[in-house]
């Protein structure tokens, strides 16, 4: 049985981690110690076929293709910050209440009559060439293009803005509550 | 008095630029570190044939967590972490499987795609193989306490401070191990020739 410093001692050869005096050390044990030096050349012998195969066995194949693969993945956007959100949203809500504001002073008519308004909120169907691209409009204008979806609103004071996707051919209508400033989408009642 | 040392590393670079989502960066950096992340996911799960597929796993995962890496200095021990977890991830699947199947493991699964030996003469190549096949299966037998530094030992060359940065262990420590991976796998290959 060989005794731990000398174990110790060829095992730090081998991974070449022995200090000047250690391998001092080392060569006269090994020069002394025939079972010393067998265990030495058995080890050696051992370290060398095992870098061999281990290293073919691990030998990295062909690396293309994982990048490629990467790239089908989605790429993780970095985490948004909390005043990062906070700041786009509220930039596209100023932005969202100064085009109303403006669409309203430009040419609104306001829905400020006290009675029902039915109206349509999407007009599907082929763009009409007379049609606006952008229009305000109240309650009367919309009642006369309107065929399809219908709403119903008891609302007194809103103003209401729509625009004409020519491409899709559909009118898109947007409410603003001017007493609660509270700008939202149409509800439709199909 | 000591000089001031500044540790340059490279490698931190391409990392903040993978992060910043640069595929050649990435391409790069599996070039650079594909070794010793096999290295490591075949210390962890003793076997050849599940590699590439663990690998490729390893990689998706860093280039979609690289952005979570605050301190790029340890990326080495965060690059770690992932191959392990990765290999036990594979390791407990496998055995799963292997429940389900009720299959035994045999020893030539795990040279699987191995080149068998250098030599171009089929008689010796066999030979060579046969040798392959004993060394390899005594040290997938290894304990996997062992059996990890020792491979890093063996494929990458690293001192024990290297191995024991990756692996979070103190030099000495590192030592022990492969001094008992050492003995442990004379003991069983004792009688066997190499």
């Amino acid at each position: 049985m060989m005794d731990e410093r000398t174990e110790r001692l060829i095992n730090r050869k081998l991974d070449g981690e022995l200090t000047a005096a250690e391998s001092l050390e080392l060569d006269k044990l090994l020069i002394r110690n025939p079972q010393a030096r067998a265990l030495f050349e058995e080890y050696a012998a051992m370290d060398a076929q095992a870098s061999e195969l281990l290293r073919a066995v691990v030998a990295p194949s062909v690396t293309a293709g994982t990048t490629d693969r990467m790239s089908e993945t989605a790429w993780n956007p970095p985490p948004r910050r909390w005043w990062y959100s906070f700041g786009l949203v509220s930039g596209l809500a100023a932005a969202i209440t100064l085009a109303v504001l403006l669409s309203h002073r430009a040419a609104t008519v306001n829905v400020t009559s006290p009675a029902d308004v039915s109206g349509a909120m999407v007009v599907s169907g082929g763009p009409s060439p007379a049609r606006p691209d952008t229009m305000t409009t109240g309650p009367t204008n919309l009642v006369s293009h309107v065929e399809g979806p219908r709403r119903e609103t008891t609302n007194l004071e809103r103003d209401v803005i729509g625009w004409w996707d020519r491409e899709s051919g559909s009118l898109y209508l947007i409410e603003a509550d001017r007493a609660r400033s509270i700008i939202e989408p149409v509800r439709v009642n199909y | 008095m000591r000089p001031l040392e500044l540790e340059y590393d490279p490698h931190r670079l391409v990392i903040q630029a993978i992060q910043a989502g640069d595929a050649h960066a990435m391409d790069e950096f599996v070039r650079a570190q594909g070794r010793w992340v096999r290295a490591v996911v075949f210390g962890v799960v003793g076997r050849a044939d599940d590699l590439d597929d663990i690998c490729q796993r390893v990689w998706i995962q860093v280039w979609r967590e690289c952005r979570r890496l605050d301190d790029t200095s340890r990326w080495r021990a965060w690059l770690y972490r992932i191959a392990r977890n990765a290999s036990t991830d594979a390791l407990r699947s496998g055995q799963r499987r292997k429940r389900l199947q009720g299959a035994p493991g045999s020893g030539s699964e795990m040279l699987e795609g191995v080149p068998a030996g250098a030599s171009s003469r089929p008689d010796q190549a066999l030979l060579a193989s046969e040798q392959e096949q004993v060394l390899m299966e005594a040290i997938a037998s290894l304990p996997e306490l062992y059996r990890e530094p020792f491979v890093l030992k063996h494929v990458e060359g690293w001192s024990y401070a290297e191995i024991g940065e990756v692996l979070g262990l103190p030099n000495d420590t590192v030592e022990t191990r492969l001094v008992r991976a050492r003995r442990l796998l004379r003991e069983k290959l004792s009688g066997k020739v190499l």
